[in-house]
């Protein structure tokens, strides 16, 4: 029987082979991990338009550096960061595009106004909720329960030590419950 | 709220720190969290939030999507011009060294920098270039753009890289791009930067 090939070496496999000139293994690094990192980018935009534009953007940054990555962390980590560091990108712009047009609204309208009390935790309601955490906090959170990523694989994404990692969840979760407080 | 329950409740968010809810929360011993209405409340709240969370989902564009993503993908790498990034070759690497060495006794001719010190650190730039120091090409690396390196992996706590490991990472965060771009920024550099780099190196080679 054979053994089951690791994901991870596979994918390493791969990054070898595409530095030593191989096209197709980016293909096939495509094909492996398009649906986790459209997944992540549609939690962290929200919508698919966004989170289309984010997981082929952030092929394009991979595709781009892929021939320098060393090879030290896993490649899900490394993409994962990319990612992460797009996002970031983009929410800044989009803030500073915004920041004219949020000072127009009044409280009532504003994105991050919490529900009324009782309110049933939907799923919109959720997303809003989430989206309105500190963005450490939010992507720690993303990491955890949607991508079920280690805690240490989310400090290696996120460039920081495990204990902030679980701090950061920690923190996300309790400002969560607040928001959503029944 | 008593002090034993404010102790339980950070407990509790340690808990589900460490894993996520369920498995690690039942698999406690019965203590006050189970006898307390207030903590086992805010426990059931905790789990019930994190089921929730990992039940929202995000929906699948599609098969149809899934096909055209990699095509997409290829267009738009096409169209863009996007080209690999590849480790800059060993020689090119000494070569721009000596360019930064040429560029430094070209300030030093041009008058900019008449300390005698700051010559002599120049002209020692220029030997550790044509003898290819990596050692001293990395603190000029370094002297040039403080903190460039390893500081993702040194944040995480993880082990800190050799010095070849970190003279190629250096390399790799400065100039990210292509090749064109490594003459730019050798152009580019602040007579700050100069003057730092001649420091450095004066420095450490006397």
């Amino acid at each position: 029987m054979m053994p089951t090939p690791d994901p991870n070496q596979r994918d390493l496999d791969l990054v070898r082979r595409f530095q030593a000139g191989d096209e197709s293994a980016f293909d096939r690094l495509v094909e492996t991990h398009r649906r986790d990192l459209y997944r992540l980018a549609y939690r962290l935009a929200g919508n698919h338009a966004d989170a289309d534009d984010m997981a082929q953007e952030t092929f394009l940054r991979i595709y781009r550096s892929l021939g320098r990555f060393r090879r030290e962390s896993s490649f899900r980590t490394w993409a994962t960061r990319i990612l992460l560091n797009l996002a970031t990108d983009r929410r800044r712009e989009l803030a500073n595009q915004r920041q004219s047009s949020l000072e127009d609204l009044g409280p009532s309208e504003h994105p991050c106004t919490p529900g009324g009390q009782g309110t049933v935790l939907r799923d919109e309601a959720l997303r809003k909720a989430v989206g309105c955490l500190p963005r450490r906090q939010r992507e720690t959170l993303i990491l955890r329960v949607f991508e079920e990523m280690k805690f240490h694989e989310i400090a290696a994404v996120m460039g920081c030590t495990i204990g902030t990692a679980k701090a950061n969840f920690f923190h996300a979760l309790r400002r969560l419950r607040q928001r959503v407080r029944g | 709220m008593s002090r034993r329950c404010t102790e339980v409740q950070e407990e509790l968010a340690g808990q589900l720190a460490e894993e996520v809810a369920g498995s690690v929360l039942s698999a406690r011993p019965p203590g006050h969290l189970e006898e307390c209405p207030n903590c086992s409340r805010e426990a059931e709240r905790l789990r019930g939030l994190l089921t929730s969370l990992g039940a929202a989902q995000a929906p699948d564009p599609g098969e149809e999507y899934w096909l055209t993503f990699l095509p997409r993908l290829r267009n738009r790498l096409a169209a863009e011009g996007v080209t690999r990034g590849r480790r800059p070759p060993v020689s090119w690497v000494w070569s721009l060294a000596a360019s930064a060495a040429s560029f430094l006794l070209v300030g030093v001719a041009v008058g900019r920098w008449g300390a005698p010190a700051e010559v002599r650190a120049s002209f020692r730039l220029e030997q550790a270039a044509v003898r290819s120091d990596p050692e001293l090409l990395q603190r000029a690396l370094d002297t040039l753009f403080p903190g460039s390196h390893s500081g993702m992996e040194a944040a995480a706590g993880a082990e800190v890289p050799t010095l070849a490991a970190d003279l190629e990472r250096a390399l790799d965060e400065i100039f990210p791009e292509d090749e064109a771009d490594v003459f730019r920024r050798t152009r580019e550099l602040t007579p700050e930067q100069r003057h730092r780099l001649a420091q450095a190196l004066g420095a450490d080679w006397v």
